[in-house]
C-alpha cells in the first residue's frame, strides 16, 4: 500500500508489569498503513508479541488497549477502543470494542495505545497524564465494584478523569469478567476484565494533558456538520435515539427467534419490548461525540439494559418482570461480568438440571427458569467465585464438571457463548457469521441481517457487489454476504467509530468506507482510498484468522450449536425452521473459498508473509 | 446582542461541542479545552453546559489585572487579548457560572468568543440534539433562559 498517513498519530506505550518499567514508541507507519488503528492496529500486535499456546492467565500473556483511528476527533460516534488479548474464556482471540469518554481521553492524554507485558507484584494501577504512563498502588481499591472504583479514583487522583477499569468478577478472574468504563460501557466479551486480573490490574486512569493534533479543522468541522445533519435525518438512528436496542427485541420475538429459557423456546413476553422498558428510563445519553443516544438512564441508578439484557438475562432465563430484569442488568454492570455469557453460562445450568443431568449434588440448590431469587444469588456467588458460582465462573470450560462434557445444550462456539439473544435456526447468513467469526459466537463481527428487510435486487447489487439470494433462509450466496459484512465491521473498529451510523448493522445507509476516507483525510492528512480501507477491514479478518489458526482452530471448530441443528424453532413465524447440516458444510465451503483459505479454513503461509511484512520493512522488533 | 443558550434536559452528555470549539480555536482534538464545557457525572445522573452568558459587569473583566478582558459595549461578547494574558486565572476564579477556564497547555485562559469571525459557531453546528442555541437575547429572555 502506498500513501502518507499524514500527521496521524500511533503512539505506543509498552508497560512491563513485572519489570515496573515504560516505555514509548512510534508504531510503524507501515504498520499504521495496513492495519490503521484500534482492532487492526491491536492484532497486528498481539500476533506478533504472543508466543502461542500459553495460558490466557498468565504473565505471559499480552494486554493491549488501543484507539481507532479517528477515536477522539470529534467526528461523529468517534469514542471507540479495543481490547485485545487471548481470552481465557475461549483460549483463543479475545477482542472487545467498547464505546464511552474513556478512549477520546486516552488519546487526549497523549498515548494511543497501551501494551500490557508480564503481572504486577501487588494490585496496581496505572495513570496516563501528559504523554506518560505511571504505575500506582491500588490496594485500597480492591473490592470495589465498577461505580465504586471510579468514583473513589476521580476523588483520589482526578476529578475530570476518565477510567477504565475491573469489577469484583476480575480480580477474581471470572473467565467472562468485562473490562469497564462509566457506569454501563463494557469491552464486554471473552474475559477482558479476567486477564487484567490475573495481571494484577485494577484500573487505567487518563487524565488528558496533551490533545490531538487536526490537520484541517475548518474541514474536519464542516465534514462532520454534514455527517451528523445526515445521521440525524436517518429513520433508523431517530428510532435507536429514542427507544435504544431493546427495539430488537420485538423483532426477533415476532419472528420466532428470541432465545427463551436456553433456545427451548423461541417467543416470550410482551413486557420485555421497548416501549415497556421505556416507562423504566429517566433519560437517553451520549458516547463521546456521539449523534445517536442510545443509552438508557434507567430509574434504578444504573444505564442500560440493551437488548442483549434483556434478551439473556430476560427470556433467556425466563424473567419477565420488567423491572427485575433492569436490576440484574445494573447488578451485572456494577460486578463487571459479561451479560452475554452470564446468561448463556446461567440458562445452560437450569436446563440441565431441568433434565436431570445435574442435582442438587452439584448445585447446592433447585435451579429453575423464572426464579429471580436464585439468579441474583449466582450472579453474586459467580463474580466471587464462591460455591457453586466458582464451577459457572468457568464458562464453558465447566462442561465436564456440569456432566455436558460436550455442551450440548449450551449455545456456543469456540467455547464463547453467543452474544446476540437471536436464535440463529432462521437466518443462514446470520448462522454462518457466528460460526466463523474469530472470537467465537458473536454477532458484531458480521451481523448480515440486511436480507429481513427485503431489499431491492439492485440495491443488494450494490451493497454485497454480487447477485445475493435476498431470501434469509436460503444458503445460497450467504458466503458473500458475511464477508462483506466481516470486513466493513472490521474496517469500523479500526477506525474508531460506533457501527450503529455505519454501513450494514441496521441500515444500508449510513456511513461507508468513502466517509471513512474523507475523515482520515481531514482529521490527520491521512491518504487512505476507500479500496484502501475496505482491504484492511479483509487483512485484519485475515489475520485474526491466522492468529486463531495458530492457536488450533480448524474446520470443526466453524460450527453451530447442537440445537441449531437438530430441533426446529418451536413457536413463531420461524417454526419449523433449523440449520441443515449438509447445507451449512456448503456453505462453509463457499466461504473458505471466497476468503481464500483452504478447505480447513487454515490461512495460506504466502498471506501469513505478506501480513507481518510491515513489521520487517520497518525493520522493527 | 446575542447569547449561546444552553438545555440541559436537551443535552446528552456527548462533548461534541467542547471538541469542536477546540478545534475551531486550536486546532486541537481535545474536550478540555473547548469554551463550553459538559459537566456530566453518569452515576449522579447530569448533563449540564456550562458558557459564558456575557454578564453585566462582568467579574472576569474587573478581576482581570493584565487588562487582557475587555467588554464589547455593542455586542457584550468578552475580548481576550491572549498576549496580555499572564495565565494568572484569577478570571476563573472569579467567574460565577464556570465559564473563563484555565488552558494549563498554554498557561492561559480559555473563554468564548462566540466564534466571532468564523462563518458558525462551532459548538452550535456540533450539537446534534439541538441543545445549544445562539440567540437574541430577548429571544432567548423569553425563555427563561432554557430553550
Amino acid at each position: 500500500m502506498t500513501g502518507s498517513i499524514g500527521r496521524m498519530r500511533s503512539r505506543t506505550a509498552v508497560v512491563d508489569l513485572s519489570q515496573r518499567s515504560v516505555r514509548y514508541e512510534n508504531t510503524p507507519p507501515e504498520v499504521v498503513r495496513n492495519y490503521l488503528g484500534g482492532r487492526g492496529v491491536n492484532v497486528a500486535y498481539l500476533h506478533r508479541l504472543l508466543r502461542p499456546g500459553v495460558d490466557p492467565l498468565s504473565p505471559e500473556n499480552v494486554f493491549i488497549i488501543g484507539t481507532g483511528a479517528l477515536t477522539g476527533t470529534g467526528c461523529p460516534n468517534s469514542s471507540r477502543f479495543n481490547v485485545t488479548t487471548k481470552s481465557p474464556e475461549s483460549n483463543i482471540l479475545g477482542d472487545a470494542n467498547c464505546g464511552g469518554f474513556f478512549g477520546p481521553k486516552l488519546r487526549y492524554s497523549g498515548v494511543d495505545r497501551i501494551i500490557m507485558l508480564g503481572g504486577a507484584p501487588e494490585l496496581g494501577l496505572l495513570k496516563v497524564e501528559d504523554g506518560e504512563v505511571t504505575i500506582h498502588g491500588a490496594g485500597d481499591y480492591w473490592g470495589l465494584d465498577v461505580v465504586e472504583t471510579q468514583a473513589a479514583l476521580r476523588k483520589d487522583m482526578e476529578p475530570s478523569a476518565e477510567i477504565l477499569t475491573i469489577g469484583p468478577a476480575g480480580e477474581n478472574r471470572v473467565r467472562f469478567a468485562c473490562v469497564m468504563t462509566g457506569v454501563k460501557n463494557a469491552a464486554a466479551r471473552g474475559g477482558m476484565g479476567a486477564v487484567m486480573g490475573s495481571k494484577n490490574v485494577k484500573a487505567v486512569v487518563a487524565t488528558g494533558g496533551n490533545g490531538l493534533e487536526i490537520a484541517d479543522p475548518d474541514g474536519l468541522l464542516e465534514l462532520s456538520r454534514q455527517i451528523k445533519d445526515y445521521l440525524i435525518d436517518s429513520s433508523i438512528i431517530k428510532v435507536l435515539g429514542r427507544v435504544g436496542t431493546p427495539l430488537l427485541y420485538e423483532v426477533s420475538n415476532h419472528l420466532g427467534a428470541i432465545r427463551t429459557r436456553n433456545s427451548q423456546d423461541s417467543s416470550f413476553e410482551h413486557t420485555l419490548d421497548a416501549e415497556v422498558v421505556h416507562e423504566h428510563v429517566r433519560k437517553m445519553i451520549s458516547c463521546h461525540s456521539c449523534v445517536v443516544h442510545c443509552r438508557h438512564r434507567n430509574v434504578y441508578r444504573g444505564e442500560g439494559p440493551e437488548y442483549t439484557t434483556i434478551g439473556l438475562l430476560g427470556a433467556n432465563l425466563g424473567i419477565a418482570d420488567t423491572e427485575r430484569v433492569i436490576h440484574l442488568n445494573n447488578l451485572v454492570n456494577r460486578l463487571g461480568l459479561d451479560v452475554s455469557s452470564t446468561g448463556g453460562i446461567l440458562s445452560w445450568a437450569m436446563e440441565l438440571y431441568q433434565r436431570g443431568i445435574i442435582d442438587d449434588s452439584t448445585t447446592g440448590e433447585p435451579l429453575r427458569f423464572g426464579d429471580y431469587d436464585l439468579v441474583v444469588r449466582l450472579i453474586h456467588s459467580i463474580a466471587r467465585r464462591e460455591g457453586f458460582g466458582a464451577v459457572l465462573a468457568e464458562s464453558s470450560q465447566a462442561a465436564a464438571q456440569l456432566n455436558d462434557p460436550e455442551g450440548k445444550y449450551l449455545t456456543a462456539i469456540k467455547g464463547l457463548p453467543q452474544s446476540d439473544p437471536h436464535d440463529c435456526r432462521y437466518i443462514k447468513a446470520f448462522a454462518l457469521g457466528i460460526a466463523t467469526a474469530s472470537r467465537g459466537a458473536d454477532h458484531l463481527r458480521s451481523r448480515p441481517t440486511l436480507e429481513v428487510f427485503s431489499l431491492p435486487q439492485e440495491l443488494l447489487l450494490e451493497i454485497y457487489g454480487a447477485d445475493v439470494d435476498r431470501d434469509p433462509i436460503s444458503y445460497r450466496t450467504k458466503e458473500v454476504v458475511v464477508a462483506v459484512h466481516e470486513n466493513i465491521y472490521a474496517a469500523i473498529d479500526a477506525v474508531g467509530i460506533c457501527k450503529f451510523v455505519c454501513h450494514g448493522f441496521n441500515s444500508p445507509k449510513l456511513l461507508k468506507y468513502e466517509h471513512f476516507s474523507q475523515l482520515l483525510d481531514r482529521a490527520f492528512g491521512a491518504e487512505f482510498s476507500a479500496d484502501d480501507l475496505k482491504e484492511i477491514g479483509r487483512r485484519i479478518v485475515d489475520l485474526e484468522r491466522a492468529f486463531i489458526n495458530r492457536e488450533g482452530i480448524r474446520r470443526c471448530d466453524d460450527t453451530l450449536p447442537w440445537r441449531y441443528f437438530e430441533e426446529p424453532l418451536p413457536n413463531g413465524l420461524a417454526k419449523g425452521h433449523r440449520v441443515d447440516r449438509e447445507k451449512f458444510n456448503g456453505m462453509i465451503d463457499r466461504y473458505y473459498g471466497f476468503r481464500g483459505w483452504n478447505q480447513e479454513g487454515v490461512v495460506s503461509e504466502e498471506r501469513i508473509a505478506e501480513m507481518v511484512a510491515p513489521w520487517v520493512e520497518t525493520g522493527s522488533r | 446582542m446575542k447569547r449561546i443558550y444552553t438545555n440541559h434536559s436537551l443535552c446528552s452528555g456527548c462533548r461534541a461541542c467542547s471538541v469542536a470549539c477546540a478545534v475551531a480555536h486550536f486546532g486541537v482534538a481535545d474536550d478540555s479545552r473547548g469554551a463550553i464545557q459538559i459537566l456530566r457525572d453518569p452515576v449522579l445522573g447530569y448533563e449540564v453546559q456550562t458558557v459564558c452568558r456575557l454578564c453585566d459587569d462582568p467579574e472576569c473583566v474587573a478581576a482581570c489585572m493584565a487588562s487582557a478582558l475587555s467588554q464589547d459595549p455593542e455586542t457584550g461578547r468578552i475580548r481576550f487579548d491572549r498576549e496580555r494574558c499572564v495565565g494568572c486565572w484569577m478570571c476563573v476564579m472569579v467567574c460565577p457560572h464556570r465559564a473563563a477556564l484555565p488552558d494549563r497547555k498554554a498557561g492561559k485562559t480559555i473563554i468564548c468568543d462566540q466564534c466571532e469571525g468564523r462563518d458558525s459557531v462551532a459548538c452550535v453546528a456540533a450539537c446534534s440534539t439541538g441543545a445549544i442555541a445562539f440567540v437574541d437575547v430577548e429571544e432567548g429572555a423569553n425563555t427563561g433562559g432554557q430553550r
